[in-house]
């Protein structure tokens, strides 16, 4: 078993050693070696997972020393598999996309060395081995990023992903420190069961060890999973080929989730740390996504899109719902994985849908448009905001519900309920012939996907974290004052509920919103097309560094 | 020779060759030029967006300038970056007078001015282009909708120039205008020198540190003293690295090396400088010896063809009898070359060439699309609209799962929505994920048939009268009406009479009054009727200003048979088909299958706009194969027989499949016959296939069956960056008889054009040829040209880092210009070129004299011919010999020509 386990992370940095050994005789040819290299990980992975499926109890295996110990648990398998599988198709992928490039071999070999990387920070079982991968996973990316030598912006904004990323590495070395200065260990499944006997010990400067510890996983988690304000490197990794962004947006950025969830058993004893993730995970959400509307180049905009999506499952975390933000996570990884792969189609989309409204001699002639029946918008609104609503609870009602009483799904259900009101507002714009037959289709299908949505994530629920109690604990441990959180649900719910009212309305009367409130629109929009400033911020003290070195330096007289 | 004195002196150069920016940039390391260019396209990007983005630059529909410049001034927020564009702005209102006011500001002389406004155009070419085409671009829904032009683009630059300049100059605490900069290179031209080496990132390195040290101390004679002994030691690095590298040459030469060192001083210095003049000039060299190598070879083997089929003659297949005889038109592309030359290897088939558009330039408007597409070169503008129009006028249904595709995408472009949306179909996305990478060719197959297909369709190209268009006009208000009375009451088509309708339609366009006979019998009140009337007018637009205007609209659809005939007959001739017609005659348009591949539109028919020729082969042949044509024609002496068919078919380029279309407008006579085409079709296309594998590189190909599935997956696969070479490679253009070409195999690098100068006495078809199918050629290979000789300038550098920006264009990585040309992958094999950089090697066989009177007549191919864009041989039957343009003369040759 341990030996298995092992073989996960060796297969991918054995094959990055054969790739570098070979790539002069072999040439092109050593993405064969890669290739088989990575579905003998997915395999082994699968085997692993299933294996773990079948022991209930999770296993440290070691080779004897302070580093290198595996953790095999349900999250640790569950992940390799994530990126195994990711893993497979990037390579396969490369091995026509990247042909012809001048650094083939190159690119193959931090492939190896990076999905290697990951599947040793998924499995790590110990603080040291977990510092180790999550230092050389910000390196490895770096090389990635900047595998085009040719271009000075390539490694320019390589180096803002380095630099980011180093900025995450300092919290979970001081997480290394207080952990062994607190408890005497490193190992993690030790470390969660001192802190579970002694929950309220505290650490260096009298500081409480468990809250402590939970901000300090956050700080990294953030970093890595691009929260603002450490945001920026994210959706400026476009100058790297297109299968490292599909590969980074499916198995690295998570990585934040996953540490969270790793750390779930010490957060289990935080009090109000998870507020943080909440706070810093919706302002994330929602930044991401205008900013997502905004871009006009479609690697950008999927970047951006990315953020927002981190910003969820950090504040799925912020909320207790862990095994939902690894389900997230998960669905995610795959979605923007293959958004990013076909990213080059747009053109051909454009080619077939460009946009342009239709000629007078093609909507008399050719179509012969009959004008929409007059809907009545009150009508459709009343549906939007109620059908939904009652779908969403309704799902969670029948599948646990218990799930109702947490604070936190509540406002996830919120975001479900959004989301099927924009679905039933789709079908108004649409104006179908028979619009209440789509209605009811709509109405049908989302049920039915927000059940099945809702089954899976029950699914995780079991497999990630069996324990109710446990459960249950994670959820109060991100729960504030009853009557507060009243007030705030019915402000939101009145809040969107008005929202819609007046989209809907201002759709019934063809008077775009954005018409009505001219300025405001142009001062947000002036804000937010130059991102907040946040990249003029960090270029402007990126100067301002590097001057004040360079004085230093010529002070100092080196060189 | 110094190193240094190559450079002309910085003062010199400031406006002519470094714009104020990049002079700051290069004096005192700032980074002027790369931030000017990053928030230039950081607004570029915004504005010239075609849907990309879901929260659109508001106010577009103003023009780049004064949109821009509202955006900008709203930026005034950010004094952080020290950019007070606001404060720029508000000097001048429109953009001209903004230009006057930043050149006068920053203090550049006017002479200077147009040199200074080239530079800035040239520091991002991409976009300077982009935008210079599209104001030109009057069709361009785009530009009719959010215009823009090169002096708003300028005006823009200099903006964010002078608001760079101000703010660098602020906190350098130096006047950088144009006179300042130019002062200080005077009076100081050996700190200049040092500043420059150190921030272009020419210094040496190992004194780079004391060069930097010495100028941040600012000692004026510390720093003429370095610059001094640094210019010393950069001549004498430079002239060894010289030396050394004539030695490399000396010694690769097999010169003894003793011989050249025993040279005096003067001598060897002269020879030095030689070899490195000789160095700019020497990659011309190769391409004229590439040139003057295939140009050798191609009259070589044209001469031996010749002598070949003259032993053997009066074997044409013309002869045969026309049952058997098929004969196909091609567009000239260089790919239709290799199916073509295996299409005659196959079976009986006589070929010819013409410009893919088959000289019908035509306006089409696609069923389910709805806008007009102009197919044909981008010289030429259709006057003329054809309409796509379904056999069946149902409500066009979408498929539930194109409907989820649209939901979800709509939910995805939404700020509160994606997150959901992922968890709860985020996993299916795995399908494509897995399918496409694992087993394209299956995967996307069996996708297809998911998607909605288009009901069969025919085009109208045929003029309406304005009698069939007022009746037309009619029959349509008269189905608005039966439509509205259904929905406004309930009634039924069977409870209405046509005269009812009639005068329903007749009262809402105002030619009568008074209460219908529809409303009597149902009785509807005088005032519901009026609403009924007034909701046809408004809602259902039957109305007269509607008429009117779809009556005008009408006029512009379809060709009056006369001008049909015209441009069927033009093309025949043209091509030298004008007798012995086959009973089968193919038109062949062509377009190319890729997946994921922004520049699938390089790979389409130039001749079409970029598009599939196959709308073009389509009106071709539907227009040939009306009677009335035929009989027009035959007035004008060109007799197509009666049971001849002209068949419309479409050749992709990827795959070498060739599919027909249109077969249900054919005779069942007719349609017996093309099974056996089909089938010779497809053998040609897999032989076809077997070279391309070749040329593509690919191994374990063993029989022509494999080489077909391995270019199908080719066009199926979304991890292929070269799904075919296109028309990498091209080197000529032959206009002539199929026959000067038949015997040779232009291993697909040859654009053709049939042309038979025995019915061309007047060169007016040759004129046809050289002013459209040759320009075309011609942009065509120096596209090639250029995106090979430095593909990273000139071409758009590899495909991997590429990101589609606005749904419109390809920029690299984050942020950079608009690319332009051809992507690495199809220039290059691994670092080699693959496409080799020619010019034009344009063969014309005709009588050199015709050949020369025509290109009197023509302004644009003479200049191209004459300033050597063009190589130019004419093969002259009557006296035969091969005479080459060469700087205003001709070279002469015998040659035997085939007869």
């Amino acid at each position: 078993m341990s030996l298995l386990a092992y073989s996960l992370p060796l297969v991918m940095l054995l094959s990055a050693l054969a790739v570098s050994l070979t790539a002069p005789r072999l040439g092109e040819g050593v993405a064969r070696i890669s290739v088989l290299a990575s579905a003998l990980a997915l395999l082994l992975a699968g085997v692993l997972f299933v294996n773990q499926l079948g022991a209930e109890e999770p296993r440290l295996v070691g080779v004897g020393l302070t580093i290198f110990n595996l953790y095999v648990d349900a999250l640790s398998t569950l992940m390799a598999l994530l990126v195994s599988g990711v893993g497979l198709v990037v390579h396969v992928f490369s091995v026509r996309y990247m042909q012809d490039d001048p650094g083939y071999t190159r690119f193959f070999l931090l492939l190896d060395l990076i999905i290697g990387v990951i599947l040793l920070m998924v499995l790590a079982g110990d603080l040291l081995t977990l510092l180790l991968a999550w230092h050389l996973l910000g390196v490895c990316l770096y090389f990635l990023l900047s595998h085009e030598t040719r271009r000075p912006a390539a490694t320019r904004y390589a180096f803002w992903t380095l630099f980011t990323h180093r900025i995450g590495d300092l919290p979970l070395l001081a997480t290394t420190g207080l952990a062994y200065h607190t408890y005497g260990t490193l190992s993690l499944p030790e470390l969660f069961a001192k802190v579970a006997e002694t929950p309220d010990a505290t650490t260096l400067l009298g500081l409480p060890f468990a809250e402590t510890v939970g901000v300090l996983i956050l700080l990294a988690a953030f970093a890595k999973s691009a929260q603002f304000p450490l945001h920026t490197w994210l959706p400026y990794t476009m100058d790297g080929p297109t299968p490292v962004s599909a590969l980074m947006h499916a198995g690295i950025v998570n990585a934040g989730g996953f540490l969270i969830n790793r750390f779930a058993p010490v957060f289990v004893h935080t009090d109000g740390v998870l507020l943080l993730a909440l706070a810093v995970g919706l302002v994330t959400t929602i930044l991401g996504s205008l900013m997502m509307l905004m871009q006009s180049d479609i690697k950008k905009a999927l970047g951006y899109s990315t953020m927002g999506q981190m910003g969820y499952m950090v504040m799925e975390c912020g909320l207790g719902a862990f095994s939902l933000a690894i389900y997230h996570l998960i669905a995610h990884g795959v979605f923007k994985a293959t958004l990013f792969l076909g990213s080059g189609a747009i053109i051909a989309n454009a080619r077939k849908d460009p946009n342009i409204p239709e000629g007078e001699i093609y909507k008399f002639m050719v179509e012969r448009k009959v004008p929409k029946p007059p809907m009545s918008w009150v009508v459709f609104a009343a549906i939007t905001i109620t059908v939904p609503l009652l779908i969403v609870f309704g799902a969670h009602q029948v599948v646990d519900e218990g799930f109702l009483h947490h604070q936190g799904a509540m406002i996830l259900l919120l975001f479900g309920w959004i989301t099927g009101a924009q679905t039933l507002f789709f079908v108004y714009k649409l104006g179908a012939e028979r619009p209440f037959l789509v209605l009811l289709y709509v109405i049908l299908s989302f049920g039915i996907v927000i059940l099945t949505y809702v089954v899976v994530g029950h699914a995780f629920d079991a497999l990630l974290y069996p324990d109710p109690a446990f459960r249950e604990a994670l959820y109060q441990a991100a729960s504030v004052d009853f009557t507060w959180f009243l007030a705030v649900l019915l402000m939101l719910v009145v809040l969107i509920a008005a929202g819609w009212l007046l989209i809907f309305r201002s759709a019934a009367a063809q008077e775009p919103l954005h018409r009505r409130y001219r300025g405001l629109y142009y001062g947000l929009y002036a804000l937010l097309s130059r991102e907040l400033y946040i990249a003029d911020l960090y270029s402007r003290a990126g100067e301002k560094l590097l001057a004040a070195s360079r004085r230093l330096n010529a002070w100092l007289r080196w060189v | 020779m110094a190193a240094t004195t190559a450079i002309k002196p910085f003062a010199e150069r400031l406006a002519t060759e470094l714009t104020l920016c990049d002079a700051v940039d290069q004096l005192f390391g700032t980074r002027l030029g790369e931030t000017l260019n990053e928030l230039l396209i950081k607004g570029l990007m915004d504005f010239f967006d075609e849907g990309q983005s879901v929260w659109r630059m508001p106010g577009r529909m103003r023009g780049l300038y004064r949109s821009w410049s509202r955006i900008a001034r709203r930026n005034r927020r950010l004094k952080m970056r020290g950019l007070d564009v606001g404060a720029i702005l508000a000097e001048a209102e429109d953009p001209e007078s903004m230009i006057d006011f930043v050149m006068t500001r920053l203090g550049i002389p006017e002479p200077l001015w147009m040199d200074y406004f080239a530079l800035e155009l040239t520091r991002l070419h991409g976009w300077a282009g982009f935008v210079r085409w599209r104001a030109q671009a009057r069709h361009y829904y785009w530009q009719q909708r959010n215009p823009a032009d090169l002096v708003e683009y300028v005006a823009l630059r200099l903006v964010l120039a002078l608001a760079l300049i101000t703010d660098a100059g602020r906190r350098l605490k130096r006047d950088l205008s144009y006179r300042a900069l130019r002062d200080y290179a005077e009076r100081h031209p050996r700190e200049c020198l040092l500043r420059r080496e150190l921030n272009a990132g020419t210094v040496l390195p190992d004194y780079a540190h004391r060069i930097e040290v010495t100028l941040d101390q600012g000692d004026p004679g510390r720093i003429d003293a370095l610059a001094w002994e640094y210019e010393g030691v950069k001549m004498t690095r430079e002239a060894e690295s010289r030396a050394r590298h004539l030695l490399k040459v000396v010694d690769a030469a097999g010169i003894p090396r003793q011989g050249l060192l025993d040279r005096p001083d003067d001598s060897l210095h002269a020879f030095i400088d030689a070899v490195f003049a000789f160095k700019a000039r020497e990659g011309f060299l190769w391409t004229r010896g590439l040139e003057q190598t295939y140009i050798e070879r191609l009259l070589r083997e044209i001469d031996r063809a010749a002598a070949d089929t003259a032993d053997v003659a009066d074997e044409r297949p013309g002869e045969a009898d026309a049952g058997g005889r098929v004969q196909a038109l091609f567009c000239i592309d260089v790919r239709s070359e290799r199916l073509r030359r295996r299409l005659e290897a196959v079976g009986e088939y006589e070929t010819f060439g013409i410009a893919g558009f088959f000289g019908v330039p035509v306006s089409f408007v696609e069923y389910g699309k709805g806008h007009e597409t102009a197919l044909c070169p981008a010289i030429v503008t259709p006057k003329n609209v054809a309409v796509e129009m379904p056999h069946k006028h149902e409500h066009h249904r979408e498929t539930l799962f194109e409907l989820g595709h649209e939901l979800v995408h709509d939910l995805k472009n939404t700020v509160l929505a994606p997150y959901v949306t992922v968890e709860a179909v985020g996993l299916l996305f795995g399908f494509d994920m897995v399918g496409k990478t694992f087993a394209p060719a299956a995967y996307n197959t069996w996708r297809q048939r998911l998607e909605s297909r288009k009901p069969p369709a025919r085009l109208l190209i045929d003029k309406l009268s304005r009698g069939e268009a007022e009746e037309l006009v009619a029959h349509l208000q008269d189905e608005m009406v039966i439509r509205a009375i259904e929905r406004h009451f309930g009634i039924k088509r069977e409870s209405v009479t046509s005269p009812m309708i009639r005068e329903l339609r007749e009262t809402a366009l105002g030619n009568r009054s008074g209460p219908t006979q529809f409303a009597r019998q149902n009785d509807i009140d005088p005032a519901a009727e009026a609403v009924f009337i007034t909701s046809l007018q408004v809602e259902y637009r039957v109305n007269p200003n509607q008429r009117q205007i779809q009556l005008e609209h009408l006029a512009k659809v379809g060709f009056h048979h006369r001008r049909q005939a015209q441009l069927v007959g033009t093309a025949l001739r043209a091509i030298g088909l004008a007798d012995r017609f086959a009973r089968t005659v193919l038109v062949v348009g062509h377009g190319s299958t890729s997946q994921n591949n922004p520049y699938e539109s390089a790979l389409d028919c130039g001749a079409c706009g970029g598009d599939q020729g196959l709308v073009n082969a389509r009106i071709f042949a539907a227009m040939a194969n009306r009677r009335e044509v035929r009989e027009v024609l035959a007035e004008h002496g060109l007799r197509i027989p009666e049971d001849t068919w002209f068949v419309p078919a479409l050749h992709d380029t990827t795959t070498d499949e060739v599919r027909l279309f249109d077969l249900d407008q054919l005779p069942p006579a007719a349609l017996t016959r093309l099974s056996r085409i089909e089938e010779d079709l497809a053998a040609a296309g897999r032989l076809c296939a077997m070279e391309r594998c070749a040329a593509l590189g690919e191994t374990g190909i063993t029989k022509p069956e494999v080489a077909a599935r391995r270019v199908k997956r080719h066009a199926l696969d979304w991890t292929q960056v070269r799904p075919e070479w296109g028309l990498s490679k091209n080197a000529s253009f032959l206009i002539g008889r199929r026959a000067l070409s038949r015997a040779l195999n232009l291993e697909g690098r040859a654009f053709l054009h049939s042309y038979d100068h025995g019915i061309d006495p007047d060169g007016r078809l040759l004129e046809g040829i050289l002013s459209g199918p040759l320009v075309v050629a011609q942009w065509i290979n120096l596209e090639h040209y250029f995106s090979v000789v430095d593909n990273e300038a000139f071409g758009s550098g590899s495909k991997v880092y590429h990101n589609v920006a606005g749904r419109f264009g390809v920029i690299t990585g984050n942020v950079s210009d608009l690319r332009t040309g051809l992507p690495a992958q199809t220039m290059l094999k691994g670092r080699e070129p693959y496409h080799e950089p020619m010019r034009l090697v344009t063969v014309i066989e005709a009588p050199r004299a015709l050949v020369e009177a025509v290109l009197r007549r023509l302004y644009k191919p003479r200049e191209l011919v004459r300033n050597g864009w063009i190589l130019l041989v004419v093969l002259d039957p009557q006296t035969g010999q091969a005479h080459q343009y060469h700087s205003g003369g001709w070279q002469t040759r015998p040659i035997r020509l085939p007869g």
